[in-house]
Formats: C-alpha cells, structure tokens, sequence
C-alpha cells in the first residue's frame, strides 16, 4: 500500500511538473502585464497595475483588425475549394489521385518560409505583368494565406467524410432527391463538425502566421505577430505583455467557443473515451 | 452521370485554386533557384546550378544545417520522452482532471506563438523566476545563460511542439485495448514488464511519427526559432529570410529553400512508410 500511495504521489508529480512547464510561459506574460513596476518582477518587485492597459500603442490594435479581417477572409475563402478537394480525394476515381492528395496537403508539412518567398516572387512577377499590387495588400497576404490554410480544410474534410455513412446518401437518393441536392442537405450537413474545425484551424494558423506574411506585409498591413516580433526585436517592456495578454484572452474565448460547439477533441481529432 | 463526370467542377475548382496559390508559387522559386543572380535583388536570365554548388561548398551553410538537423533531433526526442506518459495519462487515467488537462495540454495551440516565445523569454532570462529560483535555494551561484542560446531554443520549441506530440502518443495508446494490457497482468507481468513488452511495441509506430512530426516542424520552422535564438543561434529557415529580405540574393535563397523542402519531404516519406508498416 506504501509502494502503490508512493507511486501515485510520484506519477503525481510528474504530471504536475508537465503541465505548470505548459503553462509556466503563458502565466508569466499574464502576470508581468500586470505589474506597475514593469518586466522584471522578481528584482523589481510587484504592484498591481492596469498602467500599462492605458496607453498601448496605435499599431497594436491596428495590427489585430489586419490579423482578424486577413484570417477571417482566408479562412472563408479556402472553405470552397477545400470542401471540394476533400471530396475529390475522397469519393472520385480521377487519374493522378494519389498525386493531387499530396499536392493538396502538402502545406500542412511543407516549411512554410519556402512558401513565403515563393509568394513574395509570384506577387511581383504578377505586378510587372499586370500591374496589379499584391504585395503590401490586404488582398496579398488573404490569397497567400489561403494558399496553404486551405490544407487544413482539405484534411478535415477527408476525415469527415471518412467516417460518414454512405447509406445516408442512397437513402436521400431512393427517396429521389438529386445528387447536388443529397450533397448540400444531406452530407453536408452530416460533416459539418469536420468542417467547422478544418476552417478553424485555417483561421488560427492565418492568424498566428509569421514566415508567410515577412515578405508580404507593409507599413499598412502589418498583421499582429510581425508587429510583435518587430516591437520585440528593439526592447521587451510591459506593453508587449499586455498586448499579449489580451490575445491570449482572445485564444480563449475562441476556445471555449470550440468547445461549447464542435468540442476541443473533434477540433483535434481524438477518439472519444472509453467508457 | 457517371461518375468521374460528377466530380469536373469541384475537381476544376480545387485543381485551379491549388495550382495558382501553390504549384506556380513554389515552381517559381523552383526556377530562381537555377537562375544567376547579375545584382542584389535581380534574377537573371541565364539558367546554372552555381546556386547549389556553392551552398555544398559554404562551411557556414554546413554549419547552419548541422545545428538545424540537431535541434530537430533534441526536441524531437525530449518532446516524446515527456509527452508519453503524459498521453498515457490522458488515455487511461479514470481521473475527474483528465479533461482539464487535456484543455490545458491543448490551449497553447490557440496562443501565438510569438506570444509562447515571449513568456519563455521571461521565464527564462537572467533576471527571471528561474535563475532567481536556483540561485536564491543556492543551486547555481551565477545566474544560467538561458536565452538567446541553443538551450533556451530547445526548451522553447518542444513547448512549441508539445500539443502536436501529445495528441499524436494519444491516439496511438488509445488504440491499444485496455483488455491486452490486463491479459498480460492477469498472466503475472509486472506493471513495468506489461508496458515494456505489451503497451510499448503497440505504440511505437506512433511514437515514431510523434518523433517525425517534431523533427519535421522543428526543422522547417522559424517564429520560434528567431525569438529564442535573438540572432546567436542560426538555422535554415533564417539563412533563407536573410537572403531575400537582407542580402537580396533570390536564386542563392531559392536554392537553400530548396534544400530546406527536401530535407522536409524526406521526413515525410519516413513517416508514411512507417504509418503503413505500423498500420499492417
């Protein structure tokens, strides 16, 4: 019995060790955002502050609206073609099907900085021959987004579609309904968990991009990391914190949405427990 | 209708929308990568493969992909070996927590990265909670250089990582019925000699492509890398940055991003190998 409480109490341990190490960075940005006495508490000391709330600089929030309208529109439009991929890759028998799978996910494992300067190059190449603007637009940085988020969609929709019950589609169709009919209130319907969460994890990788968006973004449309990273790069002060505390409340909101709709483990794809 | 006719439209659709946003893209700096470079930022019209010769040639390159292929390997293996009983954990533990922790375990994914790399920076700096902690109990007596070197970028991907290998140890010991781990119990196995020789050699292709996918994003990755490493520690993915937005050579960075995709999609065939051998 000693052995078996001295076991748990070690296993106990460990999982704590696991978890505060999972949040020990997060808690620290929340933490110092609020100190009066600025980043380093531990020498200076700790005083509650909302100081640093007060005056956040302008690019901050200008940032966020780039972020949110560039990964709320990518993820929108690479909801199309990533429903129709799916279906390619899972229901026809096109020649080159195992070709077109992995040129559709590729994105998901492919270094995305290689995809960043293959955008910067296409956007100009674009310009000298029509004279269209894509780079420093909002207009780029949506479309090169939407070039790789759409993967997310793509997988998603495979696994939903994986996992549906053909039967469903006959039924719909001896009852004489059409095939695009069948399609858009029948099967659609069916995999719209998968949907939903393929589209969100196009808009939290949109959102948190950084190796695209380096080479595309401007003075106008910097999104929210770059401008991080870039405030970062000359000094760490309380405002960063603070700016990043309250995208981590965003996160969370939006995980909680997750989880009160579809639920976390459909988002990434768990089995269910065992009961 | 027959059936290949059903699927012309959204085979158009995605086909197009894959080939103007993807293949053209890449095939581009396919193409930069074997084009001379007569001035900073112009590509030039002849075609050579002095790009990929020189890089094979440069110690500075060999050096930057050593320390890319070691990180890779590092956080790989430590993000694995801490995840696993963690997933073990999730997957059979009765425990009213699990789904907290699983939350807990997951949330980081929503968080930006750049946000991640920050909170490490804090944690991890001279002045921070850490070397406060181990120098005040009288651990260390001058303060662990943390940040900005190769430790602190270790310790700062795996975290990075972390959700990805967790979720993917847990799928693999889902699938592993808790029935098989009981028979050999009731057979006399020990608890260790049932993990070792039952649940061990279940789980290990997913163990592998747990390994697979960390070496892979951390190999190809940059957020996290550019923040922890603050310019000290170089790998690929920068070399590739520096040489389209600094130097302005495009052919000499399309060649190292060249590389960088090939050691990428070597990974990736590893890890589809091993899922169809773990999969039979």
């Amino acid at each position: 019995m000693m052995r078996d409480a001295f076991k748990r109490g070690f296993g106990g341990l460990i999982l704590f060790a696991v978890v505060l190490f999972v949040c020990v960075p997060i808690i620290f940005v929340v933490v110092t955002s609020f100190n009066g006495k600025g980043i380093y508490l531990v020498r200076a000391g700790y005083q509650l502050s909302l100081h640093w709330y007060d005056s956040l600089p302008h690019g901050f929030f200008s940032s966020f609206k780039v972020s949110l309208v560039v990964a709320t529109a990518s993820a929108a439009l690479s909801l199309p073609p990533g429903i129709m991929g799916g279906f390619i890759l899972v229901r026809s028998n096109v020649p080159g099907k195992a070709v077109l799978s992995n040129l559709f996910l590729s994105p998901l494992i492919l270094p995305l900085i290689v995809l960043g300067v293959s955008y910067y190059r296409y956007f100009l190449v674009i310009f000298d021959a029509t004279g269209l603007p894509l780079l420093d637009s909002y207009w780029g940085l949506i479309l090169a987004h939407a070039g790789f988020t759409w993967a997310y969609v793509v997988r998603a929709v495979v696994a939903g579609l994986q996992h549906f019950d053909p039967h469903l589609e006959e039924a719909a169709a001896d009852l004489g309904a059409s095939r695009l009919y069948t399609t858009l209130r029948v099967t659609l319907p069916a995999i719209r968990p998968s949907i939903a969460a393929g589209t969100i994890f196009a808009f939290m990788i949109s959102f948190d991009d950084v190796p695209v968006s380096l080479f595309l973004y401007g003075t106008e449309t910097t999104p929210l990391p770059i401008e991080l990273m870039n405030y970062m790069s000359d000094n760490i002060d309380p405002y960063l914190t603070a700016m990043s505390t309250l995208t981590v409340l965003f996160s969370i909101v939006l995980m909680f949405i997750v989880e009160w709709t579809i639920g976390l483990r459909r988002l990434v794809g768990l089995p269910e427990r065992r009961t | 209708m027959d059936r290949s006719s059903r699927y012309t439209t959204p085979l158009l659709v995605s086909a197009c929308f894959c080939g103007m946003l993807f293949v053209i893209p890449l095939a581009i700096t396919v193409a930069t990568s074997f084009h001379n470079s007569p001035a900073m930022g112009v590509v030039g019209p002849n075609w050579t493969v002095s790009n990929y010769t020189h890089l094979f040639r440069d110690d500075y390159f060999a050096g930057v992909l050593l320390t890319t292929v070691q990180l890779g390997l590092v956080t790989a293996a430590a993000a694995t070996v801490i995840a696993y009983p963690l997933a073990y954990f999730i997957v059979r533990s009765a425990s009213r927590w699990v789904k907290a922790i699983l939350a807990l375990i997951v949330a980081p994914m929503f968080i930006s990265s750049v946000v991640r790399a920050l909170g490490w920076i804090l944690v991890l700096g001279e002045f921070g909670p850490l070397n406060f902690a181990l120098t005040s109990v009288g651990i260390l007596r001058e303060p662990l250089r943390l940040t900005y070197n190769f430790a602190g970028v270790v310790i700062a991907v795996v975290h990075w990582v972390f959700p990805f290998v967790v979720l993917i140890l847990v799928a693999a010991i889902h699938a592993v019925k808790p029935a098989l781990e009981e028979a050999a119990r009731d057979l006399g196995a020990s608890t260790w000699q049932t993990f070792v020789r039952v649940t061990l050699p279940l789980t290990l292709p997913g163990i592998v492509s747990a390994f697979l996918l960390a070496l892979s994003a951390t190999v190809s990755g940059y957020t996290t890398m550019v923040l922890m490493g603050g310019g000290k520690v170089k790998v690929a993915s920068m070399i590739v940055a520096d040489y389209f937005r600094g130097i302005l050579d495009y052919p000499a960075g399309a060649a190292v991003a060249m590389v960088l995709l090939a050691v990428t999609l070597v990974l990736a065939i590893l890890g589809n190998a091993g899922a169809r051998r773990g999969s039979s």
